[in-house]
């Protein structure tokens, strides 16, 4: 058996998963999974959320240690679901290493067209306003929120500004146009449901039930760190918030 | 409340499609995040938000875990759309809003039921992830015949 062709594709899969946000101990029981393919004494797959570690050793082998760092983070929920089923196949016996190495590196096609999920992105504004109990005016505002949202979103990958800022500037042009519609415009609406809805699609929801999950499970590095993003991801959105109801003094109706 | 049922479960739907969730589970998802706020605006009539998105969380994560085992998936899948709409950022707003208008009382308590909803979804979890745990093990337990 190729042992090092089977650390890669345990690493490769580890990789996929914790760069598309899966709780730890998922991608710790795939990495240890393929690994067990080979019955050698020594298995060992480490994952915190900034990197895997991963070791096999055997008295007939030399030991192989393989240590990956992860540094992109995204949620792409396709391709974790895609891992398991790659993984499942490997691990039951009916596909081989190779193919399963091959199936992993083609894991990259996107299932949806992106001028449909960027229309899908700014709806989730304009629902989550009537969701909140919103009219259709609130609905419309958000809806037109989330359209500035998707553009800006664009513009914050192009210039690589870091989720940080872009959260703040998003945050702060949302408040402001929406306070400044409210208070010079001929609409009549609820402020304070436009700018929520607004702000929802950027709320840390992945990574507060990611962290409460794998506290749960004992990775107290991994939900530590997801705990931080979450945090760091709402002042963000609050800091943004705050800065443009200063601006427009949007706080003084 | 029709209207805001109907909305949370195209919202999901929407946020599904944004977290790139595979199409055929994408309506799922949205009928979990449906079921949960329904059950949220239900019981907001009789107990508070806190107890209400306890209560709504422990539906969420149940059909979460009963969904990923009929659909042989991870259960992330339902688990990240199913909770959006119960993520406290409305409060979360308001405490900002107040904090900026100089209502620092008021800002305090809606501070304190985000954090509060916050810790009700991780209890919510916490509870169900344990159950289905506990439920594995009986099943490895239990010799096969």
């Amino acid at each position: 058996m190729n042992y090092k062709k089977l650390v890669e594709t345990a690493i490769l899969a580890g990789q996929i998963m914790m760069e598309n946000n899966a709780e730890t101990y998922r991608v710790e029981d795939v990495m240890n999974r393929i690994l067990d393919i080979s019955k050698l004494e020594t298995t060992e797959a480490v994952a915190i959320t900034t990197g895997l570690y991963v070791t096999l050793d055997d008295p007939s082998i030399n030991p192989i240690t393989v240590v990956k760092r992860i540094s992109k983070r995204d949620t792409n929920l396709n391709k974790i679901a895609k891992v398991n089923t790659i993984t499942r196949k490997l691990t039951s016996g009916n596909s081989t290493i190779d193919d399963a190495y091959n199936e992993l590196n083609n894991i990259d096609e996107m299932q949806y067209n992106p001028l449909y999920k960027d229309f899908a992105a700014s709806l989730i504004s304009a629902f989550f306003a009537l969701l909140l109990g919103g009219g259709l005016i609130e609905a419309l505002v958000s809806w037109f929120n989330g359209i500035l949202m998707v553009l800006s979103s664009k513009l914050g990958s192009k210039t690589n500004m870091g989720f940080f800022i872009h959260n703040v500037l998003y945050s702060a042009i949302i408040a402001a146009g929406t306070t400044l519609l409210q208070k010079h415009g001929l609409l009549k609406f609820n402020v304070d449901i436009a700018i929520t809805s607004s702000i929802m699609p950027l709320v840390p929801g992945t990574a507060i039930t990611n962290a409460f999950r794998d506290t749960l499970r004992g990775d107290y590095m991994s939900s530590g760190a997801k705990a931080i993003e979450a945090v760091v991801i709402a002042l963000s959105i609050a800091v943004g918030v705050a800065i443009g109801l200063v601006i427009t003094g949007g706080t003084s109706i | 409340m029709i209207v805001q049922i109907l909305s949370s479960f195209f919202a999901v739907v929407a946020a599904s499609i944004l977290l790139e969730a595979p199409k055929n589970l994408i309506y799922r998802a949205g009928f979990i995040g449906a079921v949960g706020w329904a059950v949220f605006l239900i019981s907001l009539n009789y107990y508070g938000p806190a107890e209400s998105t306890f209560i709504a969380g422990i539906i969420v994560s149940t059909l979460s875990h009963i969904f990923s085992r009929i659909f042989k998936t991870p259960v992330t899948m339902f688990f990240i759309p199913g909770f959006y709409p119960l993520v406290p950022g409305y409060r979360m707003y308001m405490s900002v809003y107040n904090f900026i208008a100089g209502n620092g009382a008021l800002a305090q308590v809606y501070l304190i039921d985000t954090i509060k909803i916050s810790g009700m979804i991780a209890l919510a979890i916490f509870t169900i992830d344990t159950i289905f745990n506990v439920i594995n093990r009986i099943k490895h337990l239990i010799p096969q015949d």
